[in-house]
């Protein structure tokens, strides 16, 4: 339900852009919710 | 790059790396053509029983394994046909995920967990509540319509909009009617989904009111999913972030303790006060709650709330499965009841077509699922091929959920289920009259005394169950003699309001998810107005985001109290209006896919989508037509508007179910507002269906807009397609995974050489 995203995350930050900085994990999901504020998810009837 | 292996073939985008594709042209075995055989067999005794049994009582399991049987040769050989024919799927190409991949929302996701996600996203009380109601006229239509429908045009629908979203960066349905069939068919589109999006939350909202009012228990259990979900917020925002799971679990062991506390706490004084509140009370807490749920931070109540109802619908619709498995009840419905032949019935105005379509929309075919299935779950997908378990598998199981609310519905006494479930202007809210009511009915079996009725809600915790309209009250009652099974008859009252409970936290989730989506959709189109309103693009403007929630509550708050005050009883009149909105929503999406099909040039195999349109246009129109010029007080909108009308200028205070002028007034109001509505409905889709049809023409004349699919951009991952993985899959997926440990190995070397 979410508790492997950050690993994911980490995992995707070092393949994709090496050597840039990786947010915490308290960073992370901060970021994760920001955008869920303005992007929210439809839920259905 | 492709490599030959007997029937199988392995394609890979970078020679150093293991396949990304595999095409598996392997002929049927005939170890399954024995298996997918005998499943046919017992689904079609498993049909023949439902429908040829007379005069006794069927068991419940048989409508279980009718639609499990039909399900597993439907996702076996038709949605293969579709695969196959029109979607094509290319796992040599990136999905959106793979290419967008932002961390955010654009992520390639585990198939099973993408799934889960699909499948919370698209089911909520919609396929609980509509098969609930079209019970009154017999289980039989029902549960052809939702197996059928689900099969030829919901999961069709579901699918089919996944594929051209998918092959559209994951565009949402409005801009995708836009790209493909022009400006105004787009317009008309996006605001169709505005509006149908304010009548479901409407409709949705009255549904957990009437299953909430006067019930202390209900409303304390459903208050405390506040404070617990706070909790879960704060949680994860200062404590354990990312604990989901964990934080999940405990949020569902608070939840479970406020039902059980919630018996005791509706026997306090203070209790019965503060949580016993009327219908239009408990309609104003809920405007409340949804306006604050839009423009409060979703970490703090959305987030968490979406977790625990996420958990509770995957978890009871399990519970309820085995629960019908083990218990093993007998159907107390008929097959077909007379009011599927005369249409009289007090649950919902109106003849099997269209009504009994219009009633079981999601289960069978649900317009909403074209906004989950473009736009969020496209963002997600990992590989082309998984679309059909994603698209046509969580249909599917939809439907499934759709077959189980009926079967709670079917097993209860029938007597019972009209003193539920009819309005009551019609039962007269004593248990005398309620009896005396539905003994009036011509039911089978023997008649229902008073004592019976009231005895019925002791045995469930309640006062009173007469006219608790809505289908969650049903379900419930229904559900606690299927779940009475684990742990005996003394806990029925506890399954009764967990049934409650669960019902209404996701269809909370849904008006606060639904409010704030919403609220996106109206900005984002008043931002497209230009001039001030421009600065309406920027979501964290606060006055703009508590200027666009306030129109969007008021929006469906006014429908909502309409709907609570109204003399004629306000799911009978609201409900129809809903469903036909929903499927009208299918409409629009299944004429893109339509068009898109027509586009790529398959027209061979254009009758897929092209059969559920006009299906779905002939069930839809016909019942907006009946609704907006039927003759027919009862069913339509505007001669029961005129009648009234009338009534009042004849100077009469009292008319029909209306017991004062201000009542007769109520129902002129709202006849308006509702038929207004049907019309501003049916309007829309035409215009988006007509305007699929002239691009269609021009294509076919060899000329119109190209389509707009992206470039494909070669994969670099690999991933199985079903829930299972073949043989090869599992042989690729190794590969794949020793690529991986010696690349992290030699990262971590150069990791640990840097650092000397």
């Amino acid at each position: 339900m979410g508790d492997s995203h950050y690993q994911r995350y980490v995992e995707h930050r070092r393949r994709a852009h090496p050597g840039e900085p990786v947010l915490s994990e308290r960073e992370y999901w901060k970021m994760r919710y920001a955008a869920a504020d303005s992007r929210p998810g439809m839920r259905c009837c | 790059m492709e490599e030959r292996d007997g029937d199988i073939t392995y394609i890979r985008t970078d020679k150093d790396l293991p396949p990304v594709a595999i095409i598996d042209r392997s002929p049927i075995k005939t170890r399954h053509k024995i298996i997918f055989g005998v499943i046919a067999l017992l689904g079609a005794v498993a049909w023949a029983m439902i429908a040829l049994a007379r005069g006794e009582h069927v068991n419940a399991v048989w409508f279980v394994i009718a639609a499990i049987c039909t399900y597993v040769i439907a996702y076996r050989f038709y949605a293969r046909l579709i695969e196959m024919k029109i979607v094509r799927p290319r796992d040599d190409e990136a999905t959106p995920a793979e290419v967008f991949e932002n961390d955010t929302d654009y992520m390639p996701t585990d198939r099973r967990v993408l799934f889960g996600h699909h499948f919370a996203a698209i089911a909520g009380a919609g396929p609980l509540v509509g098969p609930v109601l079209a019970m009154q006229m017999g289980y039989l239509p029902g549960v052809i319509w939702i197996v059928i429908g689900a099969v030829f045009a919901g999961c069709v629908q579901d699918y089919l909009v996944l594929w051209v979203s998918v092959r559209r960066r994951g565009r949402t349905l409005g801009q995708m009617v836009r790209d493909e069939m022009g400006s105004v068919a787009g317009a008309s589109a996006i605001v169709a989904v505005f509006v149908i999006m304010i009548i479901l939350l409407a409709v949705l909202a009255l549904v957990v009111v009437q299953a909430l009012a006067q019930s202390p228990w209900g409303v304390f259990s459903i208050a405390m999913t506040i404070p617990i979900a706070l909790f879960m917020g704060l949680y994860l925002r200062f404590l354990r972030p990312g604990r989901v799971s964990e934080v999940t679990v405990i949020g569902v062991v608070l939840l479970l303790l406020a039902v059980v506390s919630g018996n005791w706490v509706a026997h306090t004084s203070w209790g019965a006060s503060w949580f016993g509140l009327s219908p239009v009370t408990l309609s104003w807490c809920i405007i409340v709650y949804g306006f604050a749920a839009s423009v409060l931070p979703v970490w703090l109540l959305l987030a968490p709330r979406d977790y625990l109802s996420t958990f509770m619908k995957v978890g009871t619709i399990c519970l309820l499965a085995v629960g019908i498995l083990l218990a093993r009840p007998l159907v107390q419905a008929p097959a077909v009841s007379h009011f599927a032949i005369s249409g009289t019935g007090p649950v919902f105005a109106g003849s099997l077509f269209p009504f009994l379509f219009i009633t079981i929309a999601c289960g069978a075919l649900s317009g909403f699922h074209s906004l989950i299935s473009s736009g969020t779950t496209p963002k997600l997908l990992t590989k082309q091929s998984q679309m059909r378990l994603i698209g046509y598998g969580g249909m599917l199981t939809e439907s499934f959920v759709a077959i189980m609310a009926l079967t709670t519905a079917a097993i209860i006494n029938q007597h019972l289920y009209f003193v539920i479930n009819a309005p009551a202007a019609q039962t007269g809210t004593t248990a005398a009259s309620a009896a005396n009511y539905v003994n009036g009915l011509g039911l089978s079996g023997p008649p229902a005394t008073a004592a019976q009725i009231t005895q019925a809600a002791h045995d469930v915790g309640e006062k009173t169950i007469i006219s608790r309209t809505g289908g969650a009250p049903t379900l419930a009652i229904g559900m606690s003699q299927v779940l009475g099974f684990f742990g005996g008859g003394g806990l029925r009252p506890f399954w009764y309001h967990f049934a409650i409970m669960f019902e209404a936290v996701f269809i909370l989730t849904t008006v606060d998810a639904g409010t704030r989506v919403a609220r996106f959709m109206l900005s984002d189109g008043l931002s497209n107005l230009g001039g001030p309103l421009r600065k309406l693009r920027d979501p964290s403007w606060r006055i703009g985001a508590w200027s666009c929630s306030l129109i969007v509550v008021a929006a469906w708050g006014s429908v909502l109290l309409m709907g609570v005050t109204d003399p004629l009883g306000g799911i009978n009149t609201l409900f129809p209006l809903f469903g036909i909105a929903n499927q009208l929503l299918a409409a629009i999406a299944l004429t893109l896919v339509s068009v898109v099909v027509i586009k790529k040039g398959y027209l061979n195999w254009l009758w897929i989508p092209a059969i559920p349109l006009l299906w779905d246009l002939a069930v839809t129109l016909t019942a907006s037509w009946q609704k907006i010029f039927s003759a027919d007080p009862k069913v339509g909108y505007w001669a029961q508007h005129h009648q009234f009308q009338q009534a009042r200028h004849a100077g009469k205070t009292v008319f029909g179910s209306a017991k004062n002028l201000h009542q007769i007034d109520a129902v002129i109001r709202n006849t308006f507002i509702q038929g207004t509505l049907s019309i501003v409905f049916a309007v829309l889709v035409v215009i988006v269906f007509v305007g699929g049809i002239i691009v269609a023409l021009r294509v076919l004349r060899g000329g119109g807009p190209a389509l707009s699919e992206d470039s494909p951009v070669p994969s670099r991952l690999f991933a199985p397609s079903g829930l299972v993985p073949t043989r090869a899959e599992r042989e690729v997926e190794r590969q794949w995974d020793a690529v991986l440990n010696s690349h992290a190995k030699s990262r971590a070397k150069s990791v640990g050489t840097a650092a000397h």
